[in-house]
């Protein structure tokens, strides 16, 4: 890949596990069972202890001896689910498989659909293996497994077939040319964002004349929207790959390749080229982001000019860091963990325009000695790592927020910049109360 | 139609394989041979070179799956064959099984599977994991290529239990039945097709042309195309071609326990020293 360097450093990220954080407040009335050891049990127990949910729906089914030898795992699945459906009721069930159920072999997909038949209401199988994703792309294996609930036709198309069928045999002499209508084009934007976050997105594109807004997923699994030959797709998120080809292989949909909706300057960007997809007028959009950018005024004099590094972990990197240079800030380095040439290039050209350093899979150990050449005035990191850079000096903020925090679309902007102007602050006033 | 070809390790399943490949090709199918071994020596013959594997390709993308085309993993080879090679990890290293599983599933992933009238699935040995089993998910029919002795017949047992195994998990795969290669006799391969009720689909006979053409880096009938006379050999695998291009239902093999099998095989297989009669 041109411009990016590549160090195979190890990956200083959580699992996709990790992502049934905010996956199964998204998914209504659903339920995440995962099937992993009890390290996984505790990985979650412990990380995900940090927000207090009542009655969280989520669960582990933990592996024993017993199962690496058992001829079918139909009958100990059987039994965890049945006891999820007793205490939580969900019109849904993501069996989330992990490193040791891919290793090993364990086949659960037949089982899932036979249970799935039993109790009447899907039980999907989607494989969360650490081995070869970072914690947000458990999103993508979800949506992947959630892509069969699209339908392929429209309700109205199922609806004038048969209504064209049932005309057929009564008609005597002249048969009446069926009315064609309009085959139009769908517009569906991609990404477990929250509620809010996706109304405020489908409310500035009906600004700009754009009615027929879908959004997948769907938090009801009866709701997702058609995706066919004639949709297009905007993902909301950088790191839905797998999702996105086989939404392009199977379907036949164009997928636009824009920047993505973070920052003003990639929701400008965004809406301007379904607006260009479309033939709509995109004007108003230059007047929202101008908007924008003058209500971050006094964030971006904080911004401008300093230093930012990204260590990577999250694959929101390139759009965050694309959004900083559009902010005046320099990038130092941005570390991520891995690249997808195809689906990031709109990113990737805006950012190595800017000649900004990319290095996919860092080496965390060269990391340090950079860390200390080029002194940032903030790095953008895990939380491992946070607490002893910031013993060593250095300003940080925690990388983790930005899958929580609502940080798409124009009205968001001002929550995004404060993400990286908070930690400046607090540094300022423990600065200025005497605190070195 | 989708095959998965299983057998004891050595017993002639590229070779047969191949041959069968090339047969169905003569016959006018689009065929694809998926060799399924670390070695990846399955589809030599085919391609007249050894090709590079899945894992290798992989690994020169930096394992970026999207820079991954399809034409970057199949090649075409003798007769129109196409032919891909999963690869594996080093010997004794690794775990082959958990490559030759996630290529299966990564090949099914880039469409490949869907633009072809046959597939084969050359599986190494016995299948002893999960992940050397995972052609029979999505195999329609399985053959185990054995020849007329005890331990490769012992081994043909195994694959059967496996075939049993995936009916009972869901899947769809019958066996459509034993090759016998390198066969001077048939008697124990009749026993063991008796016991199991698995047809016997052909047998190849020990000939040194076979071997030979294994080394050289020929299938038999680009042999046949060169002038050897190997026109018998190659008749037989039309046959088995045939055979299984109309579209057999194969069977869920009975299973024979492993004393069972002992029993049912004492004195009847007194070694390699045997006369052929």
């Amino acid at each position: 890949m041109d411009g990016i360097q590549r160090e195979n450093g190890c990956l200083n990220t959580f699992c996709p596990i990790a992502s049934v954080a905010w996956l199964h407040r998204k998914m209504k009335d659903s339920f995440f069972l995962i099937v992993g050891t009890h390290t996984c049990a505790h990985f979650i127990q412990t990380a995900l202890d940090v927000m207090v949910y009542a009655h969280s729906r989520f669960g582990f089914a933990v592996l024993e001896e017993s199962d690496l030898v058992a001829p079918s795992m139909t009958g100990e699945l059987s039994s965890v689910i049945d006891e999820v459906v007793a205490e939580w009721n969900p019109k849904v069930i993501f069996v989330m498989t992990t490193c040791s159920v891919d290793i090993l072999k364990m086949d659960l997909e037949v089982s899932c659909k036979e249970i799935s038949k039993k109790l009447n209401f899907p039980v999907l199988l989607t494989s969360a293996s650490g081995i070869d994703g970072i914690f947000t792309q458990g999103e993508d294996k979800v949506l992947k497994a959630l892509l069969p609930f699209c339908p392929t036709v429209e309700e109205e198309e199922k609806e004038q077939s048969e209504e064209r069928k049932s005309k057929w045999f009564f008609f005597n002499k002249e048969e009446e040319k069926p009315v064609e209508k309009p085959k139009v084009s769908n517009l569906v934007l991609v990404g477990a964002v929250t509620d809010g976050t996706a109304q405020q997105l489908q409310w500035e594109l009906k600004k700009l004349g754009l009615d027929k807004v879908d959004v997948f997923p769907e938090g009801d699994l009866a709701k997702m929207p058609v995706i066919n030959e004639r949709t297009v797709v905007a993902p909301l998120q950088p790191y839905l790959n797998d999702t996105l080809a086989t939404i392009r292989r199977e379907r036949g949909a164009t997928v636009l390749t824009t920047l993505f909706p973070i920052g003003p300057d990639g929701t400008a960007q965004f809406l301007k080229d379904i607006c260009q997809h479309f033939q709509i007028d995109a004007s108003r959009v230059e007047e929202r982001e101008k908007q924008t950018w003058q209500e971050l005024e006094p964030q971006l004099q904080m911004l401008r000019g300093k230093k930012i590094m990204f260590l990577g972990d999250n694959l929101l990197e390139l759009p965050l860091a694309r959004f900083l240079t559009a902010c005046g800030v320099e990038i130092v380095e941005l570390g991520t963990p891995y690249v997808h040439s195809k689906d990031m290039k709109a990113e990737l050209e805006t950012l190595l325009a800017k000649q900004v350093p990319i290095i996919e899979g860092p080496d965390f150990h060269l990391q340090l000695k950079r860390i200390q050449a080029y002194k940032p005035d903030l790095i953008v990191t895990g939380l491992a790592l946070c607490n002893p850079l910031e013993a060593m000096g250095y300003r940080t903020a925690w990388s983790i927020e930005f899958t929580f925090a609502q940080i798409h679309g124009f009205v968001n902007a001002i929550d995004l910049i404060k993400m990286f102007t908070k930690p400046l602050r607090k540094w300022q006033a423990l600065q200025e109360h005497g605190w070195n | 139609m989708i095959i998965a070809n299983y057998g004891k390790g050595g017993v002639g399943k590229s070779t047969t394989t191949s041959n069968l490949a090339v047969a169905m090709a003569r016959l006018g199918k689009k065929v694809l041979q998926i060799g399924c071994d670390p070695k990846s020596d399955s589809t030599f013959t085919i391609a007249g070179r050894m090709i590079p594997t899945v894992v290798e390709i992989l690994d020169k993308h930096n394992y970026h799956y999207e820079s991954i085309e399809p034409e970057d993993l199949v090649f075409p080879g003798y007769a129109g064959v196409h032919v891909v090679e999963t690869g594996g990890p080093p010997a004794g290293s690794g775990c082959g099984g958990y490559v030759v599983g996630e290529t299966v599933k990564l090949l099914e992933n880039l469409n490949l599977l869907k633009n072809y009238d046959v597939i084969f699935f050359d599986v190494l040995g016995d299948v002893v994991c999960g992940g050397f089993a995972a052609p029979l998910q999505y195999a329609d029919l399985a053959c185990v290529v054995s020849s007329n002795d005890f331990d490769a017949l012992f081994a043909a047992n195994r694959i059967c239990d496996s075939v049993v195994e995936k009916n009972m998990s869901g899947y769809k795969v019958k066996l459509a039945g034993l090759i016998g290669n390198r066969c001077d006799q048939k008697d124990l391969l009749q026993t063991f097709c008796e016991q199991t009720g698995a047809p016997l689909i052909g047998v190849v006979p020990r000939a040194e042309d076979v071997r030979q053409s294994r080394v050289k880096g020929y299938t038999l009938f680009e042999l046949e195309e060169m002038g050897e006379p190997v026109q018998e050999l190659t008749a037989e695998f039309l046959k088995m071609a045939k055979y299984l291009l109309n579209d057999p239902p194969g069977v869920i093999p009975n299973v024979i326990g492993t004393r069972e099998m002992f029993e049912i095989f004492r004195g009847e297989d007194t070694g390699h020293g045997r006369n052929s009669a």
